[in-house]
């Protein structure tokens, strides 16, 4: 069985449709996938839990960027967080699991970093921010626990993609949601 | 465009009958959502708001 670690980036754009769904599409078709699959029993579908606090941050700046009508803004933001909670909650048997944050997580974030700017250390392109480089880290935990060809971590950050797909040695593949396919089996 | 639509585009309606109860019902959830912001976002602003 696939287990696909789902970052912020993949999951917020299926909650909030743009008018100009372009690249947007791909990356809610991607989603619905993963859901089709984890209806299915077929994949096993994780959040890192901080990424939850990510999601929500989002809903946040969007609900009250722009308005001034801060009650319905939080009545609104309220309902995005609710279904957020609905879709990944062990409590509620949500179709995503969070995946919780633990200590050697952090420990790991070395080696992400050490193998990042080994490998990428001269480009001019954006580096791994912190959150990321846990992304990672709860992947290789993962791929630890379920081995590292059962475990995909579905991204629409083409960093975290390129880290974790030139270094399979030590990490699990990722799937970068704007170019890449979800893989059926 | 809903995620329903999105799945039906894809799929079928008879694809979208397939579907198990689970993910209907979460599919249904997000798309029964009111608009997050006044007016509708563009991608670039949805981009910077993952920021």
């Amino acid at each position: 069985m696939r287990h696909f670690l789902i970052d912020a980036s993949a999951l917020v754009p299926a909650f909030i449709p743009v008018k100009d769904p372009g690249l947007t599409l791909r990356v809610r078709l991607a989603v619905l996938k993963l859901l089709e699959l984890g209806g299915q029993r077929r994949a096993n579908l994780y959040v890192p839990n901080f990424c939850m606090a990510e999601c929500s941050k989002v809903f946040a700046k969007v609900a009250y960027r722009g308005t001034k009508d801060h009650v319905r803004a939080t009545s609104i933001y309220r309902s995005y967080v609710g279904a957020l909670l609905n879709v990944v909650s062990r409590a509620n048997k949500g179709l995503i699991r969070s995946y919780e944050l633990t200590r050697p997580h952090l420990v790991d974030v070395e080696d992400v970093f050490e193998l990042e700017y080994a490998r990428f250390g001269n480009e001019k392109h954006g580096f791994l921010s912190g959150l990321d480089a846990l992304v990672i880290a709860m992947g290789r935990d993962l791929a630890n626990i379920h081995g590292k060809d059962n475990v995909l971590i579905v991204t629409k950050d083409k960093q975290i993609a390129q880290v974790c797909n030139h270094s399979r040695h030590a990490f699990p593949g990722a799937i970068y949601v704007l170019d890449d396919p979800i893989p059926d089996r | 465009m809903t995620l329903k639509q999105i799945y039906k585009e894809e799929h079928g309606e008879k694809g979208w009958k397939k579907l198990s109860p689970r993910v209907k019902k979460v599919v249904e959830t997000i798309d029964s959502l009111p608009p997050l912001s006044e007016k509708p976002l563009t991608s670039r602003e949805l981009k910077e708001a993952l920021k």
